[in-house]
């Protein structure tokens, strides 16, 4: 089930737990929960979705746009380990 | 799919720690209600200290039920038994080394699929569990319905429901407890299995393990762990068997090195019967109103059109408060303080009233009078944010380049640059492949900033009326189709139609926050102020400094001379040398087209800058003006942080060099194409 989910993953589309539900015939929740062991095990890794990892650089407006974590997208990518 | 194995209860063939005083350990994820849970049943009677040799906290308590005394720790959160931190590694130590008379297993009801790992890797070891199941009430809220009595039937363990911030009767989770630990109900535990082929070897490596005194280790799960690949028990092991031992068990681990996602996979498979027996999720009719919404925010096409339609309306509100407010500053506010400074300074060298007049109240006043119009596009922006909208419109918009054949992981830092950019071209660092990386920050300056966008929204209605809304539009859209068939031809020549992909989550749908946005509407307005009265402010007097010196004469000074020599390559796009040195101007900051413009038309002859380069120019140039503004050469922060990001000045002069050639050649088709329309 889980490298099921990896191998869509893989395949290069780029998803939400909810299609990604839909396409292994399981619920968003499950799958959340897969990327989240995912994630633990390497394979997967978040995006910080604010300026603390210093991408805001010279942005005159750097540390504003981040609001409230639980509004903001989270995202994750596939990281080294699956290349 | 493989099938759970039914064992036998294993607490059958314990003994109790301790007869006197059970030892009872709490565990769950961090956040489950672990502390809440341990405070209720041991209220004072708890000590705090730290785990030997570690710097994690240590909770420790006793409590009284029916006459006996419990002791009761309270273990470091951990979403499984991988030991991939301190706190995880502590929780398992003490789990599978101290051999507690009970495991409370504290579960989010509300996620339970998160939870029933750690509980799919606690059922396999021989300790008595019960499975805790905190927060049903959030579960129920959220449609949610579990029955604690078939997923006691599914686990094999006994369940019970519980919802510790509510302070509930904790009479039946300390009976639940007792009896668990006295054993008196007999269970038949359900616990993962992998597939056939690592069972294998699995039974291969058992039966190695077994020949040797592994105590305090139950010999099944130290086998588990070592084709799991556990680094922490790897070494413990090969510290106790003889090298040759090892070197076969060793041999066997190679051959299946790729366990771990099957074994991961065995208790996802595991975790998915229990759910589907015992927990009813919401019907059709039910869905959350953020499911209702993603149909259209989300889908492919029809998010396309909503995001279409909600820029449209962001633009609609922006020119119907922005722009009336933006002329009544002004009206009331520029052009009289001008007036008044000139009368002030009337005795004044021509230098020093001309330098404040047309240069500090020109220049910096014409830009500040377009803060309505952003603190418009940052409220707007922020609301959307904050509701969870922009999450949905990256979301979208990535699948719409997926379909244009764009790298995926590129719509990260694009999207990005729709505020600045600055952060863009420094977020392609999230991007693996260098090529990707290249092609994003080449196209990352195509993105219409928050300040090219203000600069084409305060002109426009100027311009155009009330038709400045579908002249905006029409270029916000040019930008991403210029984008979007840049990146296509880039893509087939430097990427060979590679992908790769993210997973989004979104968030759900919130009801704004408006003390959070108007926060950040007041910190962006307030950077944008200090932009005014230091780059903007400097470049203004520059421009004025220019176009006063040698000798004060408006036809014979340095900026005429520079515009005018420079008027030919704008003439082919219509503009005439005002428009070319503003558009030079904006390579320092975008706003500095506007204070160039307001320099050049002044605001002290009384009939005000809109008025003035209203009539100054035709429909054709002002349009053409406008595109070449929005595709312009990026600022030059952005140009810094390109030459920073990709170390090289070729690219960087390649990619002012595209910025130029793409923006000169849409200027030239838009007006020429204008003009032949009419």
């Amino acid at each position: 089930m889980l490298e099921c989910l990896l191998n869509e993953i893989r395949s290069g589309s780029t998803t939400s737990p909810v299609k990604l539900a839909e396409r292994l015939e399981t619920t968003p929740e499950m799958v959340e929960a897969m990327l989240d062991t995912l994630e633990r095990m390497g394979f997967l890794r978040t995006i910080a979705s604010d300026c603390k990892d210093g991408s805001c650089g010279g942005c005159p407006v750097a540390g504003y746009c981040a609001t409230d974590q639980t509004r903001q997208a989270k995202i994750r990518i596939l990281s080294d380990k699956n290349y | 799919m493989s099938d759970c194995h039914d064992c036998p209860s294993p607490d059958t063939q314990r003994k109790p720690h301790n007869p006197g005083t059970p030892l009872i350990a709490l565990v769950g994820q961090p956040n489950v209600g672990k502390s809440t849970v341990f405070n209720l049943l041991t209220g004072m009677n708890q000590h705090v200290g730290n785990w030997p040799g570690k710097t994690v906290e240590r909770k420790e308590g006793t409590f009284k039920y029916a006459g006996k005394k419990f002791t009761l720790v309270d273990l470091p959160g951990t979403y499984s038994l991988s030991a991939n931190s301190a706190e995880e590694l502590i929780t398992r130590e003490f789990i599978v080394t101290e051999s507690p008379d009970l495991v409370v297993a504290l579960v989010n009801a509300a996620s339970l699929e998160r939870s029933l790992y750690l509980v799919a890797e606690l059922i396999a070891l021989p300790a008595p569990l019960l499975v805790v199941l905190n927060m049903m009430d959030v579960a129920e809220q959220e449609g949610y319905h579990i029955e604690p009595d078939v997923l006691e039937a599914a686990l094999g363990v006994p369940v019970i429901a519980f919802t510790a911030t509510h302070l509930q009767n904790t009479q039946p989770l300390l009976m639940a407890m007792k009896t668990t630990v006295e054993q008196s109900i007999q269970h038949q535990r359900r616990i993962p299995a992998i597939r056939q082929d690592h069972q294998l070897v699995l039974d291969e490596v058992t039966a190695h393990l077994e020949k040797y005194p592994l105590a305090p280790y139950p010999v099944d799960w130290v086998a588990l762990k070592l084709l799991e690949g556990d680094v922490e028990i790897t070494r413990k092991i090969k510290g106790m068997m003889p090298p040759q031992e090892w070197e076969e068990i060793h041999y066997h681990l190679r051959q299946h090195d790729d366990a771990l996602l099957a074994i991961a996979s065995g208790r996802y498979e595991w975790i998915g019967r229990m759910t589907r027996a015992a927990v009813t999720r919401p019907k059709v009719g039910q869905i959350s109103l953020t499911d209702r919404l993603d149909r259209w925010a989300a889908h492919p096409v029809a998010g396309l059109l909503t995001l279409g339609l909600v820029l449209g309306f962001v633009f609609w509100l922006t020119f119907t408060l922005g722009s009336p407010l933006q002329i009544l500053m002004e009206n009331y506010l520029v052009i009289p303080a001008a007036n008044l400074a000139s009368e002030a300074l009337s005795s004044a060298p021509a230098w020093l009233r001309g330098s404040i007049v047309e240069g500090i109240i020109g220049g910096v006043g014409s830009v500040l009078t377009f803060l309505p119009i952003l603190i418009i596009f940052f409220a707007c922006f922020g609301f959307l944010e904050d509701v969870g909208y922009m999450a949905r419109a990256a979301f979208v918009m990535d699948n719409f380049m997926h379909w244009m054949g764009l790298h995926g992981k590129s719509f990260l830092p694009l999207f990005l640059g729709f505020g600045c950019n600055v952060p863009a071209v420094i977020g392609t660092r999230t991007i693996d492949s260098w090529k990707s990386r290249i092609l994003t920050i080449l196209l990352a300056p195509l993105v219409p900033c928050t300040a090219r966008m203000a600069v084409v929204a305060f002109l426009a209605p100027i311009f155009f009326g009330d038709k400045a809304i579908f002249v905006v539009w029409g270029l916000v859209a040019l930008s991403i189709v210029i984008l979007i068939l840049l990146g296509v031809i880039l893509n087939r020549v430097l990427f060979k139609g590679e992908r790769s992909a993210f997973i989004m989550e979104m968030p759900l749908y919130h009801i704004p926050n408006w003390r959070t946005i108007r926060l950040l509407v007041w910190q962006r307005s307030l950077s944008f102020i200090k932009k005014a009265g230091t780059t903007i402010l400097v470049i203004s007097l520059i421009i004025w400094l220019l176009g006063y010196l040698p000798n004060g004469n408006p036809d014979n000074n340095l900026l005429t001379k520079t515009g005018r020599f420079l008027e030919p390559a704008g003439s082919i796009m219509g503009l005439d040398w005002r428009l070319t040195v503003a558009l030079l101007t904006s390579f320092l900051a975008k706003e500095n087209a506007i204070a160039t413009l307001g320099v050049l038309f002044g605001s002290a002859a009384g009939s005000g800058f809109t008025q003035a380069i209203a009539a100054a120019y035709s429909p054709a140039t002002a349009l053409a003006f406008l595109t070449v503004s929005i595709l312009f050469i990026p600022c030059a922060a952005t140009v810094a942080v390109i030459r920073q990001e990709t170390g090289s000045w070729k690219w960087t002069f390649l990619n002012i060099g595209l910025m130029l050639f793409i923006s000169v050649l849409a200027g030239v088709i838009v007006y020429h194409a204008a003009g032949w329309v009419g």
